[in-house]
């Protein structure tokens, strides 16, 4: 199987620029891959945006369809496969895909308009970040790890998760390296002495909780030793309005998040 | 049955007292490791201690009450091969590695996971005798683990993710690590293997905090330098398979 892709994958796109091709691409997008990575290509909660150029796993069309046929090893990214346990898409339909990618690919995205050394003082300083985010190891833990997310998530996806933190919860992007990845719903306990605990939970099963609070430390948690248990879809991410971070330095804090992952 | 039970009143009570102060301590400083013998309910560096003793003084578990141990909970590391770990225990919190450069978290009362690392290994690495990884140092707040790629990385303690992640030397020419680090001050102290593909060991230095090689001292000398040509004889038996101790006081 691996030697067919292989195969195939030296060939470059036989229908690359077809808008026929890009088409039925678009349909099988639709069905196979927006679950992840958004209608239109332009990113969901898991998977990065393939709107933009820059692509870490791959560049030319050979590499996509590697990336497509076998997966991304340690990361969420699923191979197609071909004995039913992927969606097991043809060859012919790959290339479709990667033709239809291509076309919505915007070539040269516009360079954040803000400054990123503004906004790097601001993430570490005044707009508070760093208290919960980390980006190059420096910063907080609560919330997810943020060096790579100017690569892989639009301007417009970074400002909307900023201004309505609880619109979509963020999956980690580094958390697809684990093998239970968490959203960043919070959770609240009461213990059975009372004591009130508020924070995310790092793993959870059916009868134990460990979870993490704003203060970073770590409890580790029996549910039936607990008075109460109750998680919401609401974040502990503040609502960042205009108020508490105007439009432009939001702008530079993008610029600084932007100009990190392009490293 | 009696005696079970009231051992097993013994293990969780051992448990208890390292967990009373819940939520744990985080910082594993220089100073807790130097002194890891006043934790005995701790287990804070290959071996226990920079001694390289791999003796507790906990008496609770002792020749007469040995045999009536129980397991209370199970683990499984989700990879096939050899275990060759030795886990590590922070204040509740147990770290350990597994086959194909895992690394995790568990709490210690439960074995229920806390984060789970799995290292992203390509797929021509050629370990000579098992992917096996034998574990973790910890410094502060991050891990250390040497992989089977020859790249050394630091997790964040309470999350699993990578903090850093540097590549020692080329895995293609045959170059792996599978010891554990040993975390000493500020550094991380780590030897390399590959004998069987006829490597020129080392041991390598990198700053805990930011990943940065300080040193690499070679186990054999290299051309030009003095001794070198005794080595040609033997190529490549120069690998590091064990792991550093000494005397703590001593620099």
């Amino acid at each position: 199987m691996a030697a067919t892709a292989t195969c195939a994958a030296d060939d470059h796109n036989p229908y690359a620029a077809d808008p026929k091709a890009g088409k039925a691409g678009e349909y099988e997008f639709r069905i196979n891959c927006a679950l992840c990575h958004g209608l239109g290509a332009h990113g969901g909660g898991r998977g990065p945006d393939l709107t933009q150029a820059q692509k870490k796993h791959a560049h030319s069309d050979a590499e996509l369809f590697q990336v497509i046929s076998n997966g991304i090893p340690g990361t969420v990214m699923p191979a197609n496969g071909t004995n039913g346990q992927g969606v097991g898409m043809t060859d012919e339909e790959i290339w479709q895909i990667i033709t239809y990618i291509r076309s919505v690919e915007v070539k040269a995205p516009a360079k954040p308009a803000g400054s990123a050394a503004h906004g790097k003082e601001l993430f570490y300083g005044d707009a508070n970040c760093s208290l919960c985010h980390m980006v190059e190891g420096r910063g907080g833990r609560l919330g997810p790890e943020l060096t790579g997310v100017g690569g892989s998530r639009t301007r417009e996806a970074i400002i909307d998760s900023v201004r309505n933190p609880s619109r979509r919860l963020a999956w980690g992007l580094t958390e697809a390296t684990k093998e239970f990845p968490q959203e960043y719903e919070t959770v609240a306990v009461v213990t059975a002495d009372g004591k009130e605990i508020k924070g995310v939970a790092l793993n959870e099963d059916n009868f134990s909780v460990q979870m993490m609070d704003a203060s970073e430390q770590i409890f580790l948690l029996e549910k039936d030793e607990l008075r109460s248990f109750k998680k919401t879809r609401e974040s502990m991410m503040p609502t960042y309005n205009a108020d508490l971070l105007s439009d432009k330095d939001l702008e530079d804090v993008v610029a600084y998040l932007v100009s990190v992952a392009a490293k | 049955m009696r005696a079970r039970r009231s051992f097993a009143a013994l293990f969780s009570f051992l448990f208890a007292c390292s967990l009373l102060t819940s939520p744990v301590r985080a910082q594993v400083t220089f100073e807790r490791l130097l002194n890891s013998t006043k934790e005995p309910q701790n287990w804070l560096t290959y071996s226990g201690d920079y001694s390289g003793r791999r003796f507790s003084p906990l008496e609770q578990i002792n020749t007469t009450n040995a045999r009536s141990l129980v397991a209370k909970w199970v683990y499984q590391t989700g990879a096939t091969g050899k275990l060759e770990t030795t886990p590590l225990v922070v204040d509740g919190i147990l770290y350990a590695t597994a086959q194909d450069d895992r690394a995790f978290a568990l709490d210690a009362r439960t074995g229920r996971p806390i984060w789970l690392y799995q290292h992203q290994l390509p797929g021509d690495i050629r370990p000579c005798c098992g992917r096996v990884n034998r574990g973790l140092a910890i410094l502060g707040d991050k891990a250390f683990l040497g992989t089977l790629d020859s790249h050394v990385i630091a997790l964040d303690t309470k999350t699993g993710n990578v903090i850093w992640d540097v590549v020692a030397a080329d895995y293609q020419k045959g170059y792996s690590f599978t010891v554990a680090p040993l975390a000493v001050k500020n550094l991380v102290v780590i030897g390399v293997s590959g004998g069987e593909y006829g490597v020129r060991g080392f041991i390598d230095a990198y700053d805990a905090a930011t990943g940065a090689r300080k040193w690499r001292f070679y186990t054999v000398p290299g051309p030009g330098e003095p001794g070198h040509e005794t080595w040609r004889v033997i190529p490549g038996r120069s690998a590091v398979l064990r792991r550093g101790t000494r005397e703590p006081t001593t620099q």
